[in-house]
């Protein structure tokens, strides 16, 4: 098969002047992140000490490159780290220095040589409607390349909520018939990494788990890896103390929002959604949605979009009723209809007793009998 | 024949009953308990559940612990209203004829028959309601329709709850739930199922107003007591020609008094 | 002659295509075409416009933050909103600190490597690269040393014979022309770039939560709250501290990495100062408010019109005149496609009408491309940053005038060689310099309001829908890092009923309009030489000095 042949990892890190404490440092963050046991530590240096530079080729379709954006911002390791060092970057249109045809022989020679031995990562939604013209590369379209390339890897990761389940391209109405990686290419071994963007903290761990155990991580319902998928986000979040004791942010820029108060009255998805944000955090560490000030929309959720919106609401528009119509609302005014229909029947009633014949007033003896009768 | 059951119980105590009516044990010690579980368990489910909506009390203090408080006091209040419903389910299958639940689906005509004279009842086109001991088949029927909504308000409570907790018991039991819809339109659902709750609630609280007035067979006092009274003509159309049908089985629980005057008790 | 089809056209942003007919070695004439529709103007309908900006932001994850920030322009503009002035200055630091970024990523990881050829890199002496990269700069890293590390990781790489990301450059091509030493430097610089922007957009993380897709935008201002005392408000004095060391550092990048290696590369490719011209005709709608946004006069870059290359004049920008042609892209006009529209009226009605796929060709002489084509007057626009320095300095913004004057002495070239592939590249870098430096600014300025106990962040009288008039329309602009972005939306019944979107990438890339007019990159290519056409580095040299980005362009 393909030339497998390259110098391991911690010569190529040894080369550049890392060294076997900094490596060490490592492989336990990326421990720490798949929420693996601190003994797994040795077998992760391990492997990653005898890694042999796996193929990897990332496909864009109908995406907003936010997740190769995202994939460039991660520190641990970098990006540098994984295109130099870790693995064989073959195939990415963002940053790939060949364009055009050779861009194409790229990623036709890595199915060639490489299959069933590649990771295909797949960037953005699939169109499916009209033949899914849509969306096309090189005048083929998304749909016959994702075919093409995710059906001969040895696995495939859909990063972001487009490659996931369609993301922000499916949503209501769908105009070109997207779907996620998936759906479009059933019957292949997918890993999703839902978010949008996806954290690249977790993708990153997720190629170092498959680097050391030859496959990925345990995976939910959705095929998400459960060591980030797995945890409500209101569950891990700073702010959880106030949202316990009552304490909620109730206009923008008021004194709960400058003290850090909980942001579940200003429509927070935190409670609905399920990531790894306040422990892993974005660009590094720095800070996450909530920390800096603005509720969850619950990105890493499944079809987030329609599900999780109107996002500055608690709950979702109930269909067929105006954008600016509540639940609240309605249940309001389902009660007022009902109390007044018992005004009116007790109105009605009153009457009826007033000018009810004495002989009714025993009321028939058969269920079926009237007072006409 | 297990249907004639009607309860065992002696009357004693100085009761006294309108003119021509009959004092009965309709309600047993478990429909009753159930109820007024279910109503107690429903006014703090509200009261907390809508807490959990709209946290319209914001707290300042330190120590404050106010929806901590809030979702404790909900989920104490969610376990009695389900051990409530599952009571009231369990007697649908042990209790007296009119804790049966052939009282709730009107499967026989006769019973078709009597919630469509309530409704032409309700709409004027009646004098009086249809005589009956347990609900009428109209009220039947809606209560049907409440255990309905109660466990729809059960089940998506438990799924929100396993939603927090993640365990495997509840995940067995309602593990499918988040399957079928997102959680954020269970919470959805879970809210609107409180406002169809206090639809009920205001159209029950009539009804039984009104059939108290109007029927003057001390239905408020009977979900209490358990005693209901009833006419001749009632006990005549319900067991035949005298107490304890045809099978002549006694219902022990009826007695008649010749007395007139209000009724207490 | 010969058809040349570059697709994709990779480090861009999104499914590019370019058709040239080459004649006589020199291209004759260009078909610019997006391959990519996904409908984000019709999935907007219907929805909440406060959230608009979530879902509009994701038009774009590279110019993450751009169309956030004019969704929210344009909202505002529809029901009368003014923001706090702490909005203002918070809006202005994650705009340039983007355009910054970005900039920094476009040249080094999007366009380097048309100039630079790596594989030449291996036969640099480092001690000689360490001398050209002090003779230029005083980056403290430019040691022999250094320099030899990359060599050698280089090296590894080439010899694994998996390239990864760079096996299927046009290494050795004879259009490179930059000595092995030039290239070690910028080899070391790219990998020094891809470093700097993930600590540098730690501003947007700070600020916004994450980047991409930053999640702090309000209609009303923003969801950063600001209080010297409290360690939970987003902008406390800790945070400005990190702010202004971020900033500062981003400024000692540009000044001793980015502006530099732009000069010595532009050193080596003179010819290019004279090619890749294109409309001559330059617009920018104006950014960074100094005060109401409904004051364009006083925006720190201004707004205008340039014609013909004509620096003597900047004609008023009017957005009456703004509309779009679907003459030659896959949608199709009520009331027939001859006919542009303005975007308050606009039309998102896509019906594909090229070629069946898999195919070799577009019908170039009929409907050809996602993007629509935008026209000011009827007349094709090129907007970005070229467009922006150009305005700013006919407009005589004495900032951007010493900056561009002092830049051409350098080298030694004319006010007219701004029109060019690489006038482009150099005004891109002249206004990371510009904005990098305000950045500070305004981050002092948001500093100086937090000490003076200003805590507004954000303006709640229109927050509730019940106190928005039945129906609204509203125009938002920015000058994004590719240029002029505009939204149009309509409200009604605090609901969007019509949501469209003008993108710097649609005027730059978009195809002809309903009088056969060339978009900016389709004239850009005319008469650009092509040595090789099996390997057309030359079209991808002008292509990528406009920055495309297609998922902006087409949404
Ligand atoms: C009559 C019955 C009930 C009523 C009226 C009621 C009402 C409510 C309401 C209004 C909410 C807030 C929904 C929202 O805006 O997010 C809520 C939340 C909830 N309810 Fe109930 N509920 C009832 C029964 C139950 C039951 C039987 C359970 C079972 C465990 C349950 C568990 C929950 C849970 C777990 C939540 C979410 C609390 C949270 O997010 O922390 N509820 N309920
Ligand atoms: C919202 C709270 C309530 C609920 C969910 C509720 C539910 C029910 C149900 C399911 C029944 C049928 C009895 C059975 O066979 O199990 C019933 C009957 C009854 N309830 Fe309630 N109830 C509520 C509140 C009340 C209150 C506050 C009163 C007293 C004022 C009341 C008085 C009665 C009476 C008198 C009956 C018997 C009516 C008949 O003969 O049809 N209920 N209720
Ligand atoms: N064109 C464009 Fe953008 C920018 N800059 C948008 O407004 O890149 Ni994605
Ligand atoms: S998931 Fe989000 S970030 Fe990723 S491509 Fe889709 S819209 Fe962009
Ligand atoms: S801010 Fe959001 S996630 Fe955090 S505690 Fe409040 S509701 Fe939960
Ligand atoms: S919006 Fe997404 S980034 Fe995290 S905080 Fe919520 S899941
Ligand atoms: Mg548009």
């Amino acid at each position: 098969m393909g030339s497998l042949d390259q110098q391991t990892l911690p010569a190529a890190l040894k080369a550049r002047g890392v060294s076997r404490r900094q490596f060490v440092k490592f492989c336990s963050t990326m421990v720490a992140t798949l929420a693996l046991p601190p003994r797994y530590l040795g077998a992760v240096v391990k492997a990653m000490e005898s890694a042999r530079r796996p193929v990897l080729v990332w496909l864009e379709f109908q995406d907003c490159a936010g997740n190769s954006e995202s994939m460039l911002r991660t520190s641990n390791p970098t990006v540098t780290e994984f295109v130099l060092d870790l693995l064989s970057w073959e195939y990415h249109e963002t940053i790939m220095a060949g364009a055009g045809k050779q861009a194409e022989a790229a990623l036709e020679r890595v199915v060639r040589e490489h299959k069933g031995e590649y990771i295909a990562v797949v960037e953005g939604a699939i169109p499916t409607a009209d033949d899914g013209v849509y969306c096309t590369i090189a005048g083929r379209t998304a749909l016959e390349i994702a075919r093409h390339v995710c059906s001969s890897a040895a696995a495939s990761i859909a990063v972001g909520a487009c490659a996931w389940d369609g993301g922000l391209v499916r949503a209501n109405p769908n105009p070109t018939g997207a779907v996620g990686l998936q759906e479009a290419v059933p019957g292949i071994k997918v890993v999703n990494l839902g978010g949008c963007p996806h954290n690249p903290a977790n993708t990153a761990a997720v190629l170092v788990h498959y680097l050391t155990f030859h496959e990925m991580p345990a995976l939910d319902q959705y095929n998400r890896p459960l060591f980030a998928y797995g945890n409500i986000i209101h569950d891990q979040c700073e702010r959880r103390a106030h949202y316990d004791a009552g304490r909620y942010v109730e206009e923008w820029g008021d004194e709960g929002h400058r003290k850090g108060w909980c942001l579940y009255k200003m429509g927070c998805k935190g409670p609905e959604a399920t990531f790894n944000c306040p422990v892993v955090r974005w660009n590094d560490g720095t800070s996450w949605p909530v920390k800096s000030g603005h509720g969850c929309i619950a990105c890493a959720s499944h079809r987030f979009w329609d599900n999780k919106s109107p996002f500055y609401k608690r709950l979702p528009q109930v269909p067929g009723f105006g954008v600016d119509v509540t639940a609240e609302k309605i249940g309001w005014v389902a009660l007022g209809a009902m109390a007044g229909a018992a005004a009116a029947q007790a109105i009605g009633s009153t009457i009826r007793k007033k000018v009810r014949p004495p002989e009714a007033s025993e009321g028939p003896t058969k269920p079926s009998s009237s007072p006409e009768a | 024949m297990t249907e004639m059951h009607g309860g065992s119980r002696q009357i004693s105590g100085p009761y006294q009953l309108a003119p021509g009516r009959t004092r009965i044990y309709v309600w047993e010690k478990p429909v009753r308990f159930a109820h007024w579980l279910l109503v107690l368990s429903l006014v703090v489910l509200s009261v907390t559940g809508y807490y959990i909506y709209n946290p319209f009390v914001i707290s300042r203090g330190r120590a404050a612990y106010v929806m901590g408080t809030a979702r404790f006091i909900h989920l104490v209040a969610a376990w009695a209203f389900i051990a409530a419903i599952l009571v009231r389910f369990y007697w649908f299958f042990r209790g007296n004829r009119w804790a049966r639940i052939n009282q709730f689906i009107p499967t026989r005509r006769e019973r078709w028959q009597d919630a469509v004279e309530t409704v032409k009842y309700y709409m004027f086109r009646r004098w009086n309601p249809t005589p009956r001991i347990g609900h009428n088949a109209l009220a039947g029927a809606t209560y049907t329709l409440i255990f309905g909504i109660a466990v729809i308000e059960i089940i998506t409570g438990l799924a929100l709850y396993n939603n927090v907790v993640h365990s495997k018991c509840l995940g067995l039991l309602v593990g499918w739930v988040p399957r079928l819809a997102d959680i954020q339109w269970l919470r959805e659902i879970h809210f609107l199922v409180m406002f169809a709750l206090w639809f009920f609630f205001i159209h029950h609280m009539y009804s039984v107003l009104l059939a108290a007035s109007e029927e003057k067979n001390g239905c408020v006092e009977g979900m209490v007591s358990g005693y209901k009274f009833v006419t001749q003509a009632d006990l005549q159309r319900e067991f035949g020609t005298r107490p304890g049908g045809e099978k002549s089985e006694p219902v022990r629980a009826v007695r008649q008094t010749p007395a007139a005057g209000k009724v207490s008790g | 002659m010969a058809r040349i089809v570059v697709d994709p056209v990779t480090r861009i942003e999104g499914h590019l295509r370019i058709e040239a007919q080459v004649e006589g070695g020199a291209i004759a004439d260009a078909w610019s075409s997006g391959t990519m529709f996904r409908g984000i103007e019709l999935i907007l309908r219907g929805r909440d416009p406060r959230e608009a900006w979530i879902w509009a932001q994701r038009i774009c994850g590279v110019c993450t933050m751009v169309h956030a920030l004019t969704s929210v322009n344009a909202v505002e503009d529809a029901l009368g909103i003014e923001v706090p002035d702490n909005a203002r200055l918070v809006r202005n630091i994650i705009a340039a600190t983007q355009t910054v970024q970005d900039h920094v990523v476009h040249f080094y990881h999007l366009h380097a490597l048309d100039w630079v050829d790596l594989v030449s890199a291996l036969q640099a002496d480092p001690v000689k690269t360490s001398q050209l990269a002090q003779s230029i700069s005083d980056w403290p890293k430019s040691n022999p040393k250094y320099f030899k590390g990359i060599q050698e990781r280089v090296k590894a790489l080439v010899e694994s014979r998996q390239l990864s990301l760079f096996g299927a450059g046009y290494w050795g091509h004879p259009a490179y022309h930059l000595p092995p030493e030039a290239n070690l430097m910028a080899v070391a610089h790219y990998i020094e770039a891809l470093a700097f922007q993930k600590d540098f957009i730690r501003i947007h993380a700070v600020l916004g939560g994450k980047n991409p897709h930053l999640q702090t935008f309000l209609v009303g201002g923003m969801a950063t709250s600001l209080d010297p005392n409290e360690p939970g408000a987003t902008i406390n004095p800790e945070r400005i501290d990190f702010l202004l060391q971020t900033a500062k550092s981003a400024l000692e990048f540009v000044d001793q990495v980015y502006i530099p290696d732009v000069l010595a590369v532009a050193g080596f490719y003179r010819d290019w100062f004279g090619r890749g011209e294109g409309l001559g005709n330059f617009m920018s709608y104006g950014a960074y408010p100094q005060g109401s946004i409904k004051n364009p006069s006083r925006f720190f870059l201004q707004q205008g019109i340039i014609l013909n290359r004509d620096l003597s004049k900047v004609y008023p920008l009017d957005p009456a005149n703004i509309t779009e042609y679907v003459t030659h892209s896959w949608y199709d006009y009520a009331g027939g496609d001859a006919a542009a529209k303005h975007p308050s009226q606009g039309e998102t009605s896509p019906r594909y009408a090229g070629p069946k796929p898999p195919y070799e060709f577009l019908d170039v002489d009929k409907k050809y491309s996602w993007l629509k084509a935008p026209r000011y007057q009827d007349k094709p626009m090129e907007v970005g940053p070229l467009a922006r320095l150009l305005v700013a300095y006919a407009s005589g913004h004495e900032e951007v005038k010493s900056l561009v004057n002092g830049t051409l002495a350098k080298l030694n070239a004319p006010p007219a060689a701004l029109f060019s592939t690489l006038g482009r590249v150099a005004a891109r870098a002249l206004e990371t310099r510009l904005l990098a430096s305000h950045l500070v600014e305004w981050i002092q300025a948001l500093s100086n309001n937090l000490a003076s106990g200003d805590l507004r962040i954000h303006n709640g009288e229109k927050w509730d829908p019940r106190t928005w008039p039945r129906s609204a329309r509203g125009f938002g602009f920015f000058e994004a890092p590719r240029g002029s972005l505009g939204h149009w939306v309509e409200i009604e019944d605090a609901a969007i009923k019509n949501y469209q979107a003008v993108v710097p990438s649609t005027w730059n890339a978009g195809p002809r309009d309903g009088h056969g007019q060339r978009g900016a990159y389709e004239a850009a290519l005319l008469k650009t030489p092509v040595a090789d056409p099996e390997r057309p580095l030359e079209i991808l040299r002008t292509i990528h000095s406009f920055d495309p980005c297609l998922a902006c362009a087409v949404h």
